[in-house]
């Protein structure tokens, strides 16, 4: 083996200038590349800074029971991810909770354009319900501009939870968020202090 | 290290570079291939990304066809300049473990795709390197144990996994190793026989060289000296012709001689007794003259024939020629013994000069006819026969006598040398063989004519070489 890397080590030393930068240049590209690759996938969307649901937001809010509010942006895969671990989620909560999922229309684009599968999907998620935001108003109104970004209001509209359900773009797992809000939900807690879990999607 | 064990490490060293040229280049056509299927994966599961309405091209993509593409254009450029080498292996080696951990991030982590591992870990065994294995376990596991620590989710498409779980991803990748590694000690041991049997075969081969040229050198020899061997029988063959020929020929020479003893002795008488008149004299003298031209051409003959036919060039002449030589040396034998001799020269062109051994001809001729002369004299019959005839550029000349054909049993041997049906002492058994050997020698050839129900031997001469050469 010392002789093989000898020899490797030998025929790298004998390469000429252009070759050995040619070689240093593709290995640090690729490096730089998978870099920016890696900041693409972990690198989280802006948070909101609202604490209360708007009273003008047209969404309206349960005034007996947590109500989840999730914006989507219709042709983001990455939220596919998002809508799994709901489906998930869902199935642990035994409390009653309003699910309200939004999606961003947006007025110059056609009817056919939104009709995406994640928008078929969300209308088979029991117990929901599908909701336009026509170009993104209500979105705007809460600071939202993530795809897949979650908020959980209690009876009095404050905002419990905010944040992303899964743990990175496109890629299920549970994740603190999630346990949060099943926790949140189940035990009927008080908690008032919110809980910010990252994002991840398209923006929206 | 003795010179058997140097080859057969210099064999196994080619060998190994030849298997290595050719999993170089089957790589080139795994990483297309591994690069289309990255790019495949990308556009089925997330080609574009979004900000609002305008779409963007997924990084995820572009990191397919960009970084791919720079992890296939590399290996593959150096292998296409020079393959087979330490560093286009290691590359190649890198380059895989790089796609490995590519797949399986574009796959999102999917355990299905970890099989490209193995699978990478298998194909690699073709370089029969040790180290090769090494080097991609090691940097699998380098892969698993930063991809582990700081984004186990595009490793295991999960958040929430022990970090327990890299060992054991890094501990089944050990349990492959070893059976790869028993597999390629058994292709090493398997090159390693092939090589000691590639020395042994050469070796044999340098042994029968050796043995081929030291028996060409030997056979060489043997022919020389069969040749000279052959020369000093055909030269030995011919004192016999000649002696056998010696009473005929001096009775050849003897009956001009008596002629012209008697005319001179008719002419003395002549002068002594009455007028000589000049008409007498005259006619005398021709006659003498004749007589002594008689003389001529039989020694003329007799000289043509008995040179040595080895040292002789080939010159310009008629067949004719030497068919008149040979007959003017036995003319008077056949003469003696009544046997009448005809030349049928059935040519288009019979004055046509062609160039011809002349002497060794001559010898060829001259035994055929004494051979006759010995068959048929016993006969009643006693004639012998000379066709010369071309066909397809072959000078064809047929000595036909007025004995029987051959019977088969003598006509199997009648070439061999030494064998003879003639009486004891009378023949030594060569002539034949060695009027087929010079025939032979001049690219023509001496064979019995079985069709003919006379004795007839035909010589068959290249008209071609013969006035070429």
């Amino acid at each position: 083996m010392l002789e093989c890397s000898n020899d490797l080590m030998k025929y790298l030393t004998e390469l000429s200038f252009l070759k050995k930068t040619i070689l240093c240049s593709w290995f640090f590209i690729g490096l730089i590349s998978t870099g920016y690759l890696y900041l693409f996938i972990t690198t989280p969307g802006k948070q909101s800074q609202i604490q209360y649901w708007p009273q003008k937001s047209k969404i309206a809010v349960s005034q007996d029971k947590p109500t989840l509010v999730i914006f989507f942006h219709p042709k983001c895969v990455c939220s596919k991810a998002s809508f799994d671990e709901l489906s998930l989620l869902l199935k642990e909560v035994h409390a009653p909770l309003s699910v309200k999922l939004v999606f961003i229309r947006y007025h110059n684009k056609t009817e056919d354009w939104h009709k995406t599968d994640l928008y078929q999907r969300a209308s088979a998620v029991k117990g929901s319900e599908v909701l336009n935001d026509m170009d993104g108003l209500s979105a705007k109104l809460l600071g939202a501009s993530t795809s897949g970004i979650a908020f959980l209001i209690n009876h009095e509209r404050k905002i419990v939870f905010q944040g992303g359900l899964t743990p990175a773009r496109g890629n299920m797992g549970r994740t603190p968020a999630s346990a949060f809000i099943i926790n949140w939900v189940n035990t009927k807690a008080k908690t008032v202090t919110p809980f910010l879990s990252k994002v991840f999607g398209c923006e929206l | 290290m003795s010179m058997e064990k140097e080859r057969i490490i210099e064999i196994e060293k080619q060998c190994l570079s030849e298997i290595r040229i050719g999993v170089d280049k089957t790589f080139q056509q795994i990483f297309i291939f591994q690069w289309i299927l990255v790019i495949s994966i990308s556009l089925w599961r997330s080609p574009l990304t979004w900000i609002g309405e305008t779409p963007f091209i997924n990084p995820h993509l572009s990191f397919s066809v960009f970084f791919g593409g720079l992890i296939v254009f590399i290996p593959i450029f150096l292998i296409k300049k020079n393959p087979g080498t330490e560093l286009s292996m290691y590359l190649v080696t890198f380059c895989q473990a790089l796609f490995s951990m590519m797949i399986i991030h574009v796959s999102g982590g999917r355990i299905e795709s970890h099989f490209h591992v193995f699978g990478s870990l298998a194909f690699l065994v073709s370089y029969r390197s040790y180290n090769v294995i090494i080097f991609s376990s090691l940097l699998i596991a380098i892969g698993h144990l930063v991809m582990g620590t700081y984004s186990p989710i595009d490793l295991y498409g999960s958040q929430d996994i022990s970090s327990w779980r890299t060992v054991e991803h890094v501990a089944w990748i050990v349990f492959e190793d070893i059976f790869l590694f028993s597999i390629l000690k058994n292709k090493m041991l398997f090159m390693k026989r092939i090589a000691f049997h590639q020395d042994l075969t050469e070796q044999t081969l340098l042994r029968v060289e050796d043995l081929v040229i030291a028996r060409t050198a030997e056979l060489e020899e043997s022919q020389i000296k069969i040749m000279e061997q052959q020369q000093s029988l055909m030269q030995a063959s011919k004192l016999s012709s000649l002696g056998e020929m010696a009473a005929g020929v001096a009775h050849e020479i003897n009956n001009p001689l008596a002629i012209i003893h008697a005319t001179t002795k008719y002419m003395r008488k002549k002068i002594t007794g009455d007028t000589v008149e000049r008409t007498f004299v005259e006619e005398n003298l021709e006659v003498i003259e004749k007589t002594v031209k008689r003389i001529s051409t039989i020694v003329l003959g007799l000289k043509n024939v008995s040179r040595d036919g080895d040292m002789e060039i080939s010159s310009e002449c008629k067949f004719g020629d030497i068919i008149n030589d040979v007959i003017g040396v036995c003319e008077e034998r056949f003469r003696n013994e009544q046997i009448c001799v005809t030349i049928k020269d059935l040519r288009e062109n019979p004055d046509q000069v062609s160039r011809f051994n002349r002497v060794q001809l001559s010898q060829v001729l001259l035994n055929l006819l004494g051979n006759s002369f010995d068959a048929i004299m016993i006969l009643e019959e006693k004639w012998m026969k000379i066709e010369i005839s071309e066909e397809d550029h072959l000078l064809i000349v047929k000595v036909i006598d007025s004995g029987k054909t051959i019977c088969p049993e003598i006509e199997k041997k009648i070439f061999q040398p030494f064998f003879t049906s003639k009486g004891i002492g009378k023949g030594t058994g060569l002539g034949l063989s060695i009027s087929k050997g010079i025939l032979n020698r001049l690219d023509g050839d001496l064979y019995l004519d079985k069709k003919c129900k006379n004795t007839c031997f035909v010589i068959q001469l290249p008209i071609s070489l013969t006035e070429a050469a």
